[in-house]
């Protein structure tokens, strides 16, 4: 009888049409990438899952409308149902397999103190989680330890019976400080190698447990926590951080020219304190410039992740243990920092995709051998 | 172009084999690599000069082990004790010595840590 039964929907059909659905950074088709998972025709019900490489994705809403979109039009569907999920690609490291576990391991860095790399760390971290990525926050800033007060915890680790760390929960990410194990009014006085062993302690006696992003907050300036975190810890890339004045965009530079010579790639540069906007009169005042981060990012040819205003509350929000993105989830600079975020796991899955595969393995001699 | 050692094998007695991310192999003598050592010890920090004496390395030296140095490197522990030395991959590429990468190079002349 006419129309008792439309042609059974094909799997192929479906897929076809996938196929023509790119990933806006990896330049190929969601297929081809593997991203389609799942797929199950039910007559003339369509569901799938499409698994992109970070749950922070930026352009997640645009793809899932694409793909539904799409797939509708093909004929005899009459229903689509479309699935996001996520599984985040790690950095194939030719390393000691010191983080198992770990994913990837981002580095925030600043070529100068001041410009708010931790409040940024912290924002970015708090922003991965919450788009559903487990997230790990460590503060390298050995000397100034501020993550405990951002976060508002102070707390002293518990050690496991294996003798490993166990970092601190807070606000869904785990972390590990300095200032966790020190009190508030005693400073470190520490030479160098005593810290860049703290450092390795930190990646390798820390039971971070499974991560998708360790988020590592540096000191500023290119020292030897940052050689030791370079030499030990496979990162994965690095964020560099500045305020749009010239002094602060040419030690963003050296910064940045420090993580090209480690091979460590350079996920692009967030410009903080960008502009401040009058709470009573709305009027955009541009106190250190504005811009500056971007013109400097095209002039390095490295990514420019975003721009984050001045907001009085952020200020407040970090030394209450309150983040922004917890205390005013709605602001713009909240809006402003899950931007940032989106667009650096997106910088990361393309260094990830476009990574040199390395070996993991230490390499031994036979001597025996002729 | 950023490269990076995807296979380390043992070719000989002497001669250690390197497989490139982008396909290349190269084969490095492992006494002139010893010789290439680019650390403070062997080579002057400030003026490049070279300072490590070839007729005190050993002829049969040769790595016990070598590992991976966060994403740019190797170190290599070498049989004379000697271990301070990192390799990056972008210098040992240069290194290689196959008609392919311009032949043969002194391992006294490759001057100070790049």
């Amino acid at each position: 009888m006419f129309g008792k039964k439309a042609a059974a929907v094909s799997e192929a059909a479906v897929v076809d049409v996938l196929k023509t659905v790119m990933d806006p950074d990896l330049h190929r088709s969601i297929v081809e990438l593997g991203f389609v998972k799942n797929l199950k025709v039910d007559g003339a019900a369509v569901r799938f899952d499409v698994e992109l490489t970070t749950p922070a994705c930026p352009v997640k809403d645009q793809l899932k409308e694409e793909c539904r979109a799409k797939v509708a039009g093909v004929p005899g569907v009459a229903s689509v149902d479309v699935n996001m999920t996520a599984n985040v690609t790690g950095r194939q490291f030719m390393g000691k397999a010191a983080m198992p576990g770990v994913k990837n391991v981002i580095a925030v860095a600043s070529g100068k103190g001041g410009v708010g790399k931790s409040t940024t760390a912290v924002n970015l971290a708090l922003a991965l989680a919450e788009r559903g990525a487990k997230v790990g926050l460590m503060d390298a800033d050995v000397y100034g330890p501020s993550i405990p007060m951002m976060l508002g915890v102070q707390k002293r680790p518990k050690m496991t019976p294996e003798k490993k760390i166990l970092p601190i929960e807070a606000h869904g990410l785990a972390s590990m400080s300095m200032g966790y194990l020190s009190d508030d009014n005693t400073p470190v006085i520490w030479r160098g190698p005593m810290v860049s062993g703290l450092i390795q302690q930190f990646l390798n006696v820390v039971e971070w447990g499974e991560l998708d992003y360790l988020v590592i907050d540096l000191p500023p300036g290119t020292g030897d926590i940052q050689l030791t975190l370079c030499q030990q810890a496979p990162l994965a890339g690095a964020v560099i951080v500045t305020t749009p004045q010239d002094v602060s965009l040419l030690d963003a530079r050296k910064g940045l020219k420090m993580f090209e010579q480690v091979n460590v790639p350079v996920l692009g540069l967030v410009e903080n304190m960008s502009f401040f906007v009058c709470g009573h009169c709305g009027t955009r005042t541009e106190i250190f410039r504005h811009g500056g981060g971007q013109s400097e990012a095209v002039r390095l040819g490295v990514p420019f992740l975003g721009e984050i205003p001045i907001d009085p509350e952020v200020v407040v929000g970090g030394d209450e243990g309150q983040p922004i993105l917890l205390r005013s989830p709605k602001s713009p600079v909240s809006e402003a920092y899950r931007k940032v975020a989106g667009a650096m796991a997106a910088q990361l899955s393309i260094a990830n995709a476009s990574a040199p595969a390395q070996s993991n393995v230490k390499f031994t001699w036979d001597a025996g051998k002729s | 172009m950023n490269v990076a050692p995807r296979r380390l094998h043992q070719v000989d007695a002497r001669t250690l084999g390197v497989e490139w991310s982008d396909g290349h192999a190269s084969r490095y003598a492992v006494r002139d690599l010893r010789l290439a050592c680019p650390c403070a010890h062997c080579v002057q920090e400030w003026t490049g000069e070279v300072v490590v004496k070839p007729e005190t390395i050993p002829a049969d030296v040769h790595p016990l082990a070598i590992e991976p140095v966060g994403n740019y490197g190797l170190r290599v522990q070498w049989s004379d004790g000697h271990d301070t030395g990192i390799y990056t991959h972008e210098r040992l590429r240069a290194f290689c010595g196959c008609a392919a990468c311009g032949g043969p190079k002194d391992p006294l002349k490759l001057g100070r840590t790049k």
